[in-house]
């Protein structure tokens, strides 16, 4: 993993507890527990959100459960190098992202070509979107709809849904905020006609 | 916004999920990690050993009509450098008890000396390649030998050896790397 990537275009900087586990156990010399703690600290913040980011990027189940290991593993080895100088949000979905991307770059051949959020956009009004109330069959259909996208577009996308603003999810891409707020607002409207029609059906 | 609208909000959609039937453990996951090497380590001496063994004994009993001096002793050579080499890795090949000092290590602890092993063991892959190395240097230097004493042309063997040399030596290649990749780990450790 390319550490000194993770430590680029970092805003905000962890927070008072994060800090005061890296500096405790820098000052006491002891790598392994800061590493664990903070694994445990990110795990249970973001377990749940982490389990999500990997149905945006594996289908199936058996697999999915080999990114998610992966996921975790990379993360806590990744603590190991983590100084404080990006929010620990900010670091932990950066390593899942990059993880999960390279997984997706690994099983690129078995899967059928990415689409740009522009791509979708230009055909989101053909009407294939229809709003399905059906919770289970929307999840599917926006799941399908996520794991379709280039790399990049899907992790602006699954920050979008994680409720993330535009800072942070230009700290974890590495993009301008100018540029997440355009595909952002792209997001928005490919969802909205695929997703969001109550004018149309309620 | 209603409930109705709330069900088709995307954002909502998505973090509201069912969870994931089986939870990630780490212990386990370095656990695995650490039976993977173990596994590759086994793997790649049988593979190596037993290609060294299957090629020096086709190789025996096709050219022992020539009772070359050069190919018993080169052959024979190979032959005990292969099982002095299961000797040695006898127990990785056979599966080994755990070390008493590894018994109370952490698994972290545990996976850490298991990149180490793996580290130093694709660092001496000359060691468990060396019989089939050896085996195709014994199969040159004959038929080069005999090429220009008319028994054989060299050219009609030359691709098995060309490929065979190219596999080895992009097999020390990639184990060189690998051995890298290792050493980086466990500095990040």
């Amino acid at each position: 993993m390319q550490v000194a990537r993770l430590s680029r275009r970092c805003y905000k900087i962890a927070d008072a507890s994060t800090i005061n586990i890296v500096s405790r156990t820098q000052s006491s010399g002891a790598p392994a527990p800061k590493r664990d703690e903070l694994y445990q600290t990110a795990i249970g913040e973001f377990g749940r959100a982490l389990d999500r980011l990997a149905a945006g990027y594996e289908a199936d189940p058996e697999k999915r459960l080999d990114l998610r290991q992966d996921i975790h593993f990379q993360l806590w080895r990744s603590f190991e190098v983590f100084d404080g100088r990006c929010s620990l949000k900010t670091w932990t979905f950066r390593v899942a992202h990059n993880t999960a991307v390279s997984y997706v770059n690994r099983e690129r051949r078995k899967n059928t070509g990415f689409v740009s959020l522009e791509e979708i956009e230009r055909t989101a009004s053909s009407g294939d979107g229809e709003p399905d109330i059906d919770q289970q069959r929307a999840l599917q259909q926006l799941s399908e709809f996520i794991r379709q996208l280039k790399p990049l577009d899907r992790q602006i996308m699954i920050s979008h849904l994680e409720d993330m603003d535009a800072a942070t999810i230009a700290e974890i891409t590495g993009l301008s905020p100018a540029n997440v707020g355009m595909k952002i607002h792209r997001i928005k409207n490919i969802l909205a006609s695929r997703f969001f029609e109550e004018r149309r059906y309620v | 916004m209603s409930d109705q609208t709330r069900a088709k909000d995307p954002g909502a959609i998505w973090k509201n999920q069912p969870e994931e039937g089986r939870a990630v453990n780490l212990e386990q996951i370095v656990k695995r990690r650490t039976e993977g090497f173990d596994s590759s380590t086994r793997s790649e001496i049988l593979m190596s050993i037993g290609a060294a063994l299957l090629f020096t004994g086709i190789m025996a009993w096709r050219l022992t009509p020539a009772r070359d001096r050069m190919l018993q002793v080169g052959f024979g050579a190979a032959i005990v450098w292969a099982a002095l080499s299961v000797y040695r890795f006898r127990r990785r090949i056979w599966g080994r008890a755990a070390r008493p000092d590894a018994i109370a290590a952490t698994g972290l602890d545990y996976y850490r000396k298991e990149l180490e092993q793996r580290r130093d063991h694709l660092r001496r892959a000359w060691l468990w390649h060396g019989p089939l190395f050896l085996a195709c240097m014994v199969l040159i230097a004959i038929l080069t030998g005999n090429t220009f004493s008319g028994y054989q042309p060299l050219r009609n063997v030359l691709p098995l050896v060309i490929l065979l040399a190219a596999w080895t030596g992009f097999g020390f290649w990639r184990r060189r790397g690998q051995a890298k990749e290792l050493q980086r780990e466990i500095d990040e450790m």
